[in-house]
């Protein structure tokens, strides 16, 4: 239990002290220039600047922030960019008074109360709280979580402020003190949202990502851990059981190139950013060139015996396994008929003395059945459809039968020629 | 001219071929034609991606049969055993076009870049058509040899054409949601209006590529036909009302009103 605790204090520790990306920022100004701001302008025109003003904050305190103005396009954009937060900049109308944000989903609410929260810190007006709406088009385009702050009311010519005796909204809306207490309040939503301090001059990361996997080209899935990645700086990793590596670099281009027994090396080369990641991931194919494991001339993929130098590549029982690794190196004796009823004690196989002699294997083969033949490994005359199975008696008591029949046969003749013999002298 | 108006009240009638809704509140589309069924690619998160690093939106090759993701700074095709196989590698940016069989592919990066990669085994050099932080969602012609992209912009969205074999980059026209037909030699696309909040109405048309004319495609009344798709044999036409949330489907109107010229 103990050790679990410290684990995971541990893995906090790591988490903590990793460097963090800068975060991505679409703010999108309303587009509607035909709602008049009283005293003059548009909509549009005011959450422009405010979007601009909102940037530079952010964009100082480190964090990836775009203004884009298009009504349609501009969630389309943000998705295809991958932005992590949404803000619709917008101003309010119809007779009302103060400050409201818009959310839709769970993690917009939580955006919005931090947005809210922001702007009220910072405006001399009302708080009319978080609204739900499901029935806004940038609320419904956008994949990141998104809000829709509604700044002050842009129709509102009268003193209307709860902080104080603050100008009416309008006045507000156009004078750059109102301008850029909206920026600082929408910058202070986002920067509490990420947890971080935008007015206390937190410096921007000065480092990015470069991170990869190193995998068995094409198979992405076919990680190969224990890879040796190497910067054309000299600094290297390696791959871990994901086949994962990763660098925290200075911005610049940089070459990654990856090792490993077996593979091609290979590279990648990659832009590094401040504060951004960029992967490089390298897909290694295994080795074109023929590894000869024991020096002995023949590539592994051609030796008979890849672990144990042999050049001639003997293989007497031609198996495909060389005489210098087979355990079994010689092929095996053949027995025939022949073989059986040889008398002679030759040096080869069949008499008694040759069978079996050291060294040599025996094997039968084609035994025809009920024909005795000598067996290894017994001393007895046997037949049958494998060579060794039946009676030695039987075997012999055969024989045996065949030469009584010849000796019957031959006294049958014998008999027949002394009947003749009589007969011929009486 | 009667056949149009004929096609239009025959669906003011009639009704599209088909209404499907999408998500409650959601008009997370982007439809495209998989076969012959209707996919919501903008929505669709492969199930062979899941737990795959930097791993983007699956969007579907019709000229392979498959469906491709930006991972780990690769792209990679699904196989149809669920393997992720790479065909491009340097590829950061998530929102992808693939045409394998044309050897091409395309992605917005994160630098900002609208960037033609090879594909396949020779894999060749990268190209970069645009560049500028509002350009988005480049879209490959069905025989990969010219790019549709987007462009947010405050003062009216525009489409582009790059065109990589002749290293012509040109606006084609105003418009926002822009779809190939598939004989390659159309673009259909919608022209919105809005009150800055919500859509109000919307309304399709096809832009001849070579020419530039363009005609207005007829789609039943009280719709806002956004983000059209057209079928495969070019005999439907899908689009999403952004009224309603539906997702519809009607005849491909051949007949149309001319509206002008993009250029």
């Amino acid at each position: 239990m103990h050790a679990r605790f410290a684990t995971i204090l541990v893995a906090l520790g790591v988490f903590l002290a990793m460097p963090a990306l800068a975060q991505k920022v679409m703010l999108n100004p309303s587009n509607q220039t035909g709602n008049a701001v009283s005293g003059g302008g548009n909509e549009a025109q005011y959450a422009l600047i405010n979007a601009n003003n909102t940037k530079a904050i952010l964009d100082g305190a480190g964090l990836n922030t775009k203004v884009d103005q298009d009504f349609y396009n501009a969630p389309l954009n943000a998705n295809s960019w991958g932005a992590d937060i949404y803000l619709s900049i917008h101003s309010n109308a119809g007779g009302g008074h103060g400050t409201e944000t818009l959310y839709k989903t769970d993690g917009g609410k939580n955006l919005s109360t931090h947005v809210q929260n922001g702007l009220v810190g910072k405006l001399p007006y009302g708080d009319r709280g978080l609204k739900y709406r499901n029935d806004l088009y940038v609320l419904n385009q956008t994949n990141m979580y998104a809000c829709l702050p509604e700044v002050v009311f842009h129709d509102c010519s009268t003193k209307s402020g709860v902080k104080g005796h603050p100008p009416a909204e309008s006045d507000f809306l156009k004078s750059a003190d109102g301008q850029g207490k909206i920026a600082a309040g929408l910058a202070a939503g986002v920067c509490t949202y990420y947890g971080k301090n935008c007015e206390g001059g937190e410096p921007p990361p000065a480092k990015g990502w470069l991170k990869g996997v190193v995998y068995e080209d094409p198979d992405l899935e076919a990680r190969i851990p224990g890879a040796t990645v190497t910067l054309d700086t000299g600094e290297s990793a390696v791959s871990n059981a994901q086949g994962a590596w990763e660098f925290y670099l200075a911005p610049g281009t940089y070459t990654a190139t990856a090792i490993k027994a077996g593979y091609d090396a290979n590279s990648s080369t990659r832009d590094v950013v401040a504060g951004e990641e960029v992967w490089g991931s390298i897909g290694l194919t295994k080795l074109t060139q023929p590894v000869d494991s024991d020096g002995d001339g023949v590539s592994d993929d051609q030796d008979n015996c890849p672990e144990v130098a042999n050049p001639t590549q003997l293989d007497s029982d031609a198996d495909g396994s060389g005489n210098a690794c087979d355990l079994t190196p010689y092929p095996p004796e053949i027995i025939t008929w022949e073989d059986v009823h040889d008398e002679t004690v030759d040096g080869d196989v069949g008499d008694p003395a040759d069978v079996g002699a050291e060294g040599s294997e025996v094997t039968l083969l084609e035994c025809p059945q009920g024909v005795a033949t000598k067996c290894p490994g017994c001393d007895c005359e046997c037949s049958g459809s494998d060579g060794c199975s039946g009676s030695p008696l039987a075997a012999g008591g055969g024989v045996a039968l065949l030469l009584l029949l010849l000796a019957l046969a031959s006294l049958w003749g014998g008999y027949r020629g002394y009947q003749r013999f009589r007969g011929a002298a009486g | 001219m009667r056949t149009a108006v004929l096609v239009t009240l025959l669906m003011m009638v009639a009704g599209p071929l088909a209404a499907q809704s999408l998500a409650a509140g959601s008009a997370l589309a982007d439809p495209v034609y998989v076969g012959t069924e209707v996919r919501l690619q903008r929505a669709f998160v492969h199930p062979a991606l899941e737990g795959v690093e930097r791993a983007g939106r699956a969007i579907w090759d019709p000229s392979s049969s498959h469906w491709y993701a930006a991972a780990n700074g690769t792209l990679v095709q699904v196989s149809a055993a669920g393997r992720l196989l790479v065909v491009a590698d340097g590829v950061q940016g998530h929102d992808i076009d693939v045409r394998l069989a044309a050897g091409v592919a395309v992605s917005r990066e994160p630098n900002d870049r609208i960037v033609l990669h090879g594909v396949g085994p020779e894999r060749g050099a990268d190209v970069v058509l645009l560049e500028g932080p509002n350009y988005f969602h480049p879209r490959l012609s069905p025989a990969g040899t010219a790019v549709l992209v987007h462009e947010s912009r405050a003062a009216g969205s525009r489409i582009w054409l790059a065109e990589p074999d002749t290293v012509e980059v040109r606006v084609l026209c105003a418009g926002v949601g822009a779809a190939w037909h598939p004989d390659g030699r159309r673009v259909v696309f919608a022209r919105i209006t809005h009150d800055s909040r919500r859509v109000l109405g919307g309304g399709l048309f096809e832009v001849d590529v070579a020419t530039g004319l363009e005609r207005s495609l007829p789609t039943p009344t009280a719709v806002a036909a956004v983000e059209p798709a057209v079928s495969p044999d070019g005999a439907q036409l899908t689009f999403v009302d952004a009224l309603t949330g539906l997702l519809m489907t009607i005849p491909y109107p051949e007949t149309g009103k001319e509206v002008g010229h993009a250029r």
